[in-house]
């Protein structure tokens, strides 16, 4: 072990002396010599038609540079979903185009119809109140079952219906489930609303596009838990730039929640405008823009049944839930009710048929994406307090009830095609009881009681599929792009060590928790090892942060290069040493020779 | 925020003279005027800083033993005199610390918020509030949902507090703005009680009368059992619906009561 400590080793985080010193270089802090800003005209209706769009007022306005609209943007390419989900007939999902500035319509309040770029962020807002939008007021649904009735307003006047998809989970288990829970002894049914909800980044959004003439490089900075993500979708799928002239930078990055996984229409004009206006152009969102342009959280609304022998056993579960997409699709946000969810429906319960319906929904409301733990906590949520009820109707324990029904034999694999390879909830649970100290609680209730207080005890039990990979999995459900990450380990001459990684911070604090990892590897003090990411031209390739998947996955990889370093490192010594390989040892940063009192230290 | 322009006149006289020119609005800490500002809610063409003028700040007790503080004195510093603890834990209490150091007692009440402390501290303690033109009781004062009686280009001066025998000022804190979810003022004079209400009504700030009147005959909170208020005329909003007020409104009165001791 490194003298620090190594891994887990309680430590000041390095990059909190900038944080807390307010020496953080986020975003907003990149200024560039003749930069431009970008303030954006949104609509103030759910939706509508554009009639006309008359900028000649506003045009004329000190420091206004020059006015987009839709029509600026025809030829340029739609903000791509990242993930296809295919329905339960086979069909592919239902995908509309999502323009980076509204063209013909508009579908959700907040949605971008004009952007002003002008020399100064007060002038670009001033000009935008100048423009005259004539919008055709449309009705608007914003209720998911509204929005599924015939005749309801159409989102998108070129798809068949609201419906993006209707995707059953495992579709072949739909008879077996529904014949399970008719010849059931009991069947509790429980309706639930996971409420809509902002994620609210501390930071808000940030872009700002930069063209070099000379070269034809595009640079983009902006506020992204994946910036080599937004490389392949802006530049491949949007505005067509190869990723050797395009270079996604994200500094520090404050806070996400998801909400900054996504690709937004407002880093693709930026770095459209910049090079149309050969200017650096900013835009910084307001906490009132965030509200109405950031893609939001959740919003399902799912009934869910739990099928009983008569020994309390489950036998089955049925769920069907309506997923809100929103007004576009963001990035993943067709995998979220999908296989975020529907894989999750067993919990840690051995259920032996399971079924989960999904349909998800256009509205005209803001998108919808990932938003912490990504329709997991959904599923999870679902389980826990349909089993709560179940306990209630029955007249059980809630924890006896879980317990009978907990899986025992690993690995065991699911109805809803994942295996678990290893657990033992029984042991957890014992742990539970004991820290809970639930013999006593019926003790504590009385003494609050008497004291004229109420006290309640409530239990949870939760598995989670972390990590979103690897590749060849997600590939075959739907992922358009592969989940998996790289790092690149680089000793310097004098034995410091420049890790790359592909994962990026937005507040995890891996540069000093991913330098602990090498380190100990290696037996050398943490501060030998420094983390570079959230730059394309830094760090080779990567598919960024979320879904827990940073030390899973990108740990992985890193753990992976710093192995191959090591065998390098051992040939090396074994050759210092004239010493055969296989007798060189390594062990706190020095390679020694077996049986010898022979060594070289790390950097030597 | 729009363009406009600032004036940071030093004598009350001159802040006078720049009012008077129309389309002018006093600023004082800024506090809920600038956010406004910069919400693009209003567009003054012009704005008076009052924060320049010496005789406007300051704390002092005047011949008739009343407290009397500056109106452009900022809540910390009525927070740190110790001539009437209730008042000075009520501005200790306001906000967070930058609205404490910034915010004013004079553009607290000529705002009017239905939800801020001061108004409740002002009718609670019967005050006069002082202008540059004439003196206007507390019960006169406050006339509505950030209404008043000050006229167009009136400016507060001073606000002047009877010392009572004793007091307290209970909150329920709305936790996200710290603006008083219901808040509640208990002053005791020779003359008799005064109970103030704030955050409770969309009237905004206003005297419990029957409150006044049992703690007059005994000031316990045991007094005031069995009296209650109504939920018609509360606000209701996600924090609350209005028969949740006028229940916190009780609560919070005996709280205050019991605080005063």
């Amino acid at each position: 072990m490194p003298a620090d400590g190594g891994i887990g080793a309680a430590t000041k985080r390095r990059e909190d002396v900038r944080f807390l010193t307010g020496t953080g270089n986020y975003t907003d802090d990149i200024n560039m010599r003749g930069q431009a800003y970008v303030h954006f005209l949104r609509s103030d209706v759910a939706h509508g038609r554009i009639k006309g769009i008359d900028t000649a007022e506003a045009a004329a306005m000190p420091g206004v540079i020059r006015i987009f609209t839709g029509a600026d943007f025809e030829g340029v390419g739609s903000i791509p979903c990242g993930w296809q989900v295919t329905d339960r007939h086979g069909q592919p999902m239902q995908e509309p185009a999502h323009p980076v500035l509204a063209q013909g319509k508009v579908r959700h309040v907040g949605d971008p119809i004009a952007a002003v770029v002008a020399e100064s962020r007060a002038e670009a807002r001033d000009a935008a109140e100048a423009i005259a939008v004539d919008i055709e007021e449309l009705p608007a649904v914003v209720d998911m079952k509204a929005a599924l009735d015939d005749g309801a307003p159409k989102v998108h006047d070129d798809l068949t219906s609201n419906l993006c998809y209707d995707w059953g989970f495992v579709e072949d288990n739909r008879e077996a489930v529904d014949a399970a829970i008719k010849g059931a002894a009991h069947v509790t049914t429980l309706e639930l609303v996971n409420q809509r909800l902002v994620a609210n980044a501390m930071e808000p959004r940030v872009a700002l596009g930069d063209y070099n003439r000379a070269s034809d490089d595009s640079t983009l900075y902006t506020t992204s838990q994946n910036p080599h993500v937004i490389r392949l979708l802006m530049g491949a799928f949007v505005l067509g730039i190869p990723e050797h002239k395009l270079r996604v930078v994200s500094p520090d990055v404050g806070g996400g929640f998801g909400s900054k996984i996504f690709h937004y229409a407002e880093e693709a004009f930026v770095t459209f405008a910049a090079k149309a206006l050969n200017r650096p152009v900013k835009w910084t969102a307001s906490r009132s823009e965030a509200f109405i342009s950031d893609a939001q959280g959740r919003d399902h609304v799912t009934k869910i049944e739990l099928a009983l022998d008569a020994d309390n056993n489950f036998v089955a579960i049925r769920t069907a839930t309506l997923a809100n997409m929103g007004a576009y699709l963001s990035t993943f946000a067709p995998s979220v009710p999908t296989y975020l969810h529907g894989t999750l429906m067993a919990g840690n319960y051995k259920t032996p048929n399971i079924y989960v319906n999904v349909k998800a929904v256009f509205t005209n409301t803001v998108p919808v994406d990932a938003y912490r733990g990504a329709g997991r906590p959904e599923a999870s949520f679902q389980i826990e307090r349909v089993i709560d009820k179940a306990a209630r109707e029955l007249g059980v324990d809630p924890i006896a009830l879980r317990r009978q029904n907990f899986v025992t034999e690993f690995p065991y694999a699911t109805p809803v095609a994942v295996e678990y390879d290893t657990g033992d909830y029984v042991a957890t649970m014992d742990k539970l009881e004991e820290i809970a100290d639930i013999k006593g609680f019926a003790a504590r209730r009385a003494a609050s009681e008497k004291r004229g207080m109420l006290r309640g005890f409530g239990v949870n039990c939760y598995i989670e599929a972390c990590g979103i990979a690897p590749s060849a999995l997600v590939g075959q459900l739907g992922a358009r792009a592969g989940l998996y990450e790289s790092a690149t380990v680089r000793v310097n001459a004098t034995g410091g060590i420049t890790v790359m990684t592909g994962s990026h911070s937005h507040g995890q604090g891996h540069e000093t928790s991913f330098a602990q990892v090498v380190a100990e590897m290696i037996g050398i003090d943490a501060n030998m090892v420094e983390i570079v990411h959230g730059d394309t031209a830094k760090v080779p390739m990567g598919m960024g942060t979320y879904g827990s998947r940073s030390l899973a996955v990108g740990g992985s990889a890193m753990v992976r290069a710093t192995e191959k370093i090591i065998n390098k490192a051992r040939k090396i010594a074994a050759h210092l040493m004239e010493a055969s390989e296989a007798d060189i040892e390594l062990k706190d940063g020095k390679f020694s020779v077996a049986g010898t009192d022979k060594s070289v230290a790390w950097g030597t | 925020m729009y363009a406009f322009e600032l004036e940071r006149p030093s004598t009350l006289a001159d802040a006078v003279a720049a009012l008077s020119g129309g389309e002018a609005q006093p600023l004082s800490g800024g506090q809920t005027l600038i956010p406004t500002l910069k919400q693009r809610l209003a567009s003054p063409g012009k704005l008076v800083s009052l924060t320049g003028i010496k005789e406007l700040r300051g704390i002092r007790l005047d011949d008739a033993g009343q407290l009397a503080v500056g109106a452009a004195t900022p809540h910390v510093q009525v927070a740190a005199q110790d001539h009437y603890p209730a008042l000075a834990h009520l501005a200790a209490n306001i906000g967070d610390p930058a609205v404490r150091n910034r915010g004013t007692i004079g553009g607290s009440l000529a705002n009017n918020d239905p939800s801020a402390c001061y108004p409740a501290a002002a009718l609670g303690s019967g005050a006069t509030i002082v202008t540059n033109t004439r003196e206007i009781k507390a019960d006169d004062y406050f006339t509505g949902l950030f209404d008043t009686a000050l006229e167009e280009g009136e400016i507060i001066t001073e606000v002047r507090f009877p010392v009572p025998r004793r007091a307290a000022y209970a909150k329920f804190e709305q936790p996200a703005s710290r603006f008083a979810l219901v808040g509640v003022f208990v002053a005791q004079y020779a003359q008799g009680v005064r109970v103030a209400v704030t955050g409770a009504s969309e009237g905004g700030v206003f005297r419990w009368a029957e409150a006044e009147k049992a703690l007059a005959a005994d000031f316990s909170a045991d007094a005031l059992s069995g009296l209650a208020l109504d939920g018609a005329g509360m606000i209701a909003d996600l924090h609350g619906s209005g028969a949740y007020r006028a229940h916190l409104t009780g609560v919070m009165t005996r709280r205050a009561v019991a605080a005063a001791g």
